[in-house]
């Protein structure tokens, strides 16, 4: 008799109407027919031959040909005898070793930054994401850069208005001088968008799009990512907000700049302090299982969440908001990817963000 | 305090600082730079380098990762004296390290690089299943087809060897006789293996990951030729107790609490190759989510 | 593959040995930046990108 044995580190995550297989070693993601959970799962009870003979002779074959692309795809092995019992399962625990993993603010000067610098390296915050409403100059680019230098900031990633002095000697320049920035999005871009040369220690995006803190919370597939340490970490915690920190234009210290609740003010509270609000990690442990529709999509461990932006239409019973994301256009219960700004029945919730934005 | 004594460009040691601040425990990391020089302070010993400062007894455990701990020594012009106190100098050296040994830690200077020919030897001794090794300048009697040789240094990679470029020396099949005689060199029986096994050991404890490379051609004899279009599947695995029993024993007699072990497994076999004390382990433990890093800054 | 002239007998492994060109090997993209860090004692802090998308903007 043989046995079909799935890899350790094959992630299959069931939808309303297909299946995820992620390889969590090799950082892939296909999608499948509902029915080939079901045969994993009597695989996983049944040796391969008795399976088979619970089928007719045409599924048989169907059978044949899905075992086949388990192999093929390295999803798993096969043994004679039985499964073997010494190939353990992998726990699916996340352990972190960050305080505050990274943080996103909001500026129109560089002044909040020097303020907060020693409270960034205290909570040892590995990332910041940066948004500048105002144009940043060349000396201001490098000055980021270097108040975190020799600090245990890992990568900081800006945005900020184009403006003329962007050109290639800039960015060629910047480039040269710069350590820690691995990312540069320009946004009110009024040129056509030509590629870039590519092999810069940063990544260099330029939109058209005038952006502004609203514009976050999109979700699509442009980003999803399969790797192993995001996607136990979406299992085990909220995908976008766990150890984050937020803070908005004014100084305000939150979960999320586009979030309303404030847990303290950069101009009279350190970040330490604003972290011990009892409330302040309550979106932590709510994961995409516990979110409306994300809890049936097979997508739910890898893509990310947002709380900032939702459908506003459920709340659990600690009163969080357990919505769907506004911006996503995926329907799980018929596997397809629709406009969501258009959605019908999404517009009380996007006026009601107007309304707040405007404000 | 925790010592960690280590060389400049090792990740893993940041990555188990990390850990340690997390857990707000205090740290001195050693640099491959660093001088020390052993003075008095206050009745005690007290050791200085360039960046860093710390009283012996201070120090409550040690991670020996990788390096060594330097000294300053004074020369002296009279040949007869310095040679006199060479020898006082050493003592105390010496004195600071058997001191530093003594604290609860993570693998010693001493112990650090082992003979693979004494651990193959005593492995047998225990119990444990080896492929039959032997040492000769010729392959006048070798089984061609059916022997590896591979090299008895720790360190399978030569630096340098010319301008911008390294060599490395992986385990290979012996298919041609050779004319001539050569250095002393390691055979071994080359086992027709399921997968290897690479056994992280901590302390008594063993988290194990089966690497399974059978079906690519570049892999099947050393599973370090990383064909980096398909990566080998790396995954979690239990090695019987009795393996583990005997691998446990194998550590002690050897005096260490950590390293990496080699095992191939054949059939119902497991074949025990080597020990590497001071390996690469994370890239494992994160593929198989083991948290090695978390796990040793604990245990410090 | 380089040919080694040694005036002594060299194991049988020297046979096999590969040899790498650090030039081809590490050279753009594949580079590893380096960072300091004071906190973490070291000069070899390796920057990494992060493993997740922080912000979905664009």
């Amino acid at each position: 008799m043989r046995y079909f044995n799935l890899f350790s580190n094959i992630l299959i995550t069931k939808g309303a109407s297909r299946i995820l297989i992620s390889d969590l070693q090799r950082n892939t993601s296909e999608l499948y027919p509902l029915e080939l959970c079901d045969l994993i799962a009597e695989l996983n009870k049944s040796s391969i031959e008795e399976v088979l003979t619970l089928y007719d002779h045409e599924s048989k074959i169907i059978i044949q040909q899905y075992l086949d692309l388990l192999l093929e795809e390295e999803y798993g092995f096969i043994t004679s005898g039985d499964w073997d019992k010494n190939f353990i399962p992998m726990s699916l625990e996340y352990h972190d070793n960050s305080t505050i993993s990274n943080l996103f603010i909001e500026i129109d000067g560089l002044s909040v930054l020097q303020k907060i610098k020693s409270s960034i390296e205290k909570l040892e915050i590995k990332y910041l994401t940066i948004f500048s409403h105002k144009n940043l100059s060349y000396e201001e680019f490098l000055k980021i850069d270097r108040y975190f230098k020799k600090s245990p900031v890992e990568g900081i990633d800006i945005l900020s208005p184009y403006h003329q002095s962007i050109d290639d000697i800039f960015i060629q320049n910047l480039n040269s001088e710069v350590f820690r920035i691995y990312n540069l999005t320009f946004y009110s871009y009024k040129e056509k968008i030509s590629t870039l040369k590519d092999d810069y220690r940063f990544t260099i995006n330029f939109t058209n799009q005038k952006l502004t803190i609203n514009s976050c919370g999109k979700v699509n597939m442009d980003y999803f990512n399969t790797n192993i340490t995001k996607v136990l970490e979406a299992i085990n915690y909220n995908s976008c907000l766990y150890k984050k920190i937020g803070i908005d234009l004014e100084g305000n210290i939150k979960n999320c700049p586009a979030m309303p609740k404030i847990f303290g003010n950069v101009k009279t509270n350190s970040l330490e302090e604003a972290i011990k609000h009892s409330e302040f990690p309550e979106y932590w442990n709510l994961t995409k299982d516990h979110i409306e529709t994300c809890k049936d999509c097979e997508f739910r461990y890898i893509c990310t969440d947002c709380r900032a932006y939702t459908e506003l239409s459920h709340k659990n019973d600690n009163g969080l908001d357990c919505s769907k994301p506004l911006k996503c256009g995926y329907n799980p219960y018929i596997g397809e990817w629709e406009d969501w700004s258009t959605n019908q029945l999404k517009q009380k919730a996007i006026n009601h963000y107007k309304i707040i934005a405007n404000k | 305090m925790i010592l960690i004594i280590s060389n400049n460009k090792e990740t893993t040691t940041t990555e188990v600082i990390k850990w340690l601040s997390v857990m707000e425990k205090k740290y001195i990391r050693i640099h491959e730079d660093e001088f020390f020089e052993i003075k008095i302070l206050e009745n005690r010993i007290f050791l200085e380098s360039d960046c860093n400062s710390f009283f012996l007894d201070e120090i409550k455990s040690v991670w020996f990762r990788r390096g060594g701990l330097k000294f300053k020594r004074f020369q002296y012009n009279n040949p007869s004296i310095n040679l006199h106190m060479n020898e006082v100098q050493h003592w105390l050296e010496d004195y600071v390290i058997k001191t530093l040994e003594s604290k609860k830690g993570i693998n010693k200077k001493s112990s650090s690089l082992v003979n693979k020919l004494f651990v193959l030897e005593k492995a047998k001794e225990i119990g444990l299943d080896v492929p039959n090794y032997f040492l000769t300048d010729n392959t006048h009697d070798i089984e061609l087809h059916k022997t590896i040789t591979k090299t008895i240094s720790g360190n399978s990679m030569i630096e340098n060897i010319d301008e911008s470029t390294d060599a490395i020396m992986y385990t290979s099949l012996i298919e041609d006789r050779e004319e001539a005689s050569f250095f002393i060199s390691f055979f071994q029986e080359k086992i027709d293996k399921d997968f290897e096994i690479r056994s992280f050991y901590l302390n008594g404890k063993l988290w194990s990951t089966a690497i399974l490379s059978q079906n690519d051609e570049q892999t099947k004899i050393d599973y370090r030729k990383y064909n980096s279009n398909i990566p080998n599947r790396n995954v979690g695995y239990k090695l019987p107790n009795e393996i583990e029993e005997k691998a446990d024993k194998l550590m002690k007699l050897l005096n260490l609490n950590c390293g990496s072990i080699d095992f191939i497994k054949s059939g119902d076999r497991f074949y025990f190759l080597e020990i590497n004390p001071t390996g690469q382990f994370l890239g494992l433990s994160i593929t198989c989510n083991y948290n090695l890093d978390k796990e040793i800054a604990s245990y410090l | 593959m380089k040919k080694i002239q040694e005036p002594n007998k060299l194991p049988l492994t020297f046979k096999y040995i590969e040899f790498i060109d650090r030039k081809k090997v590490f050279s753009g993209k594949g580079k590893m930046l380096f960072i300091q860090c004071e906190k973490y004692q070291t000069d070899f802090y390796i920057r990494e990108r992060p493993l997740k998308a922080l912000i979905r903007m664009l």
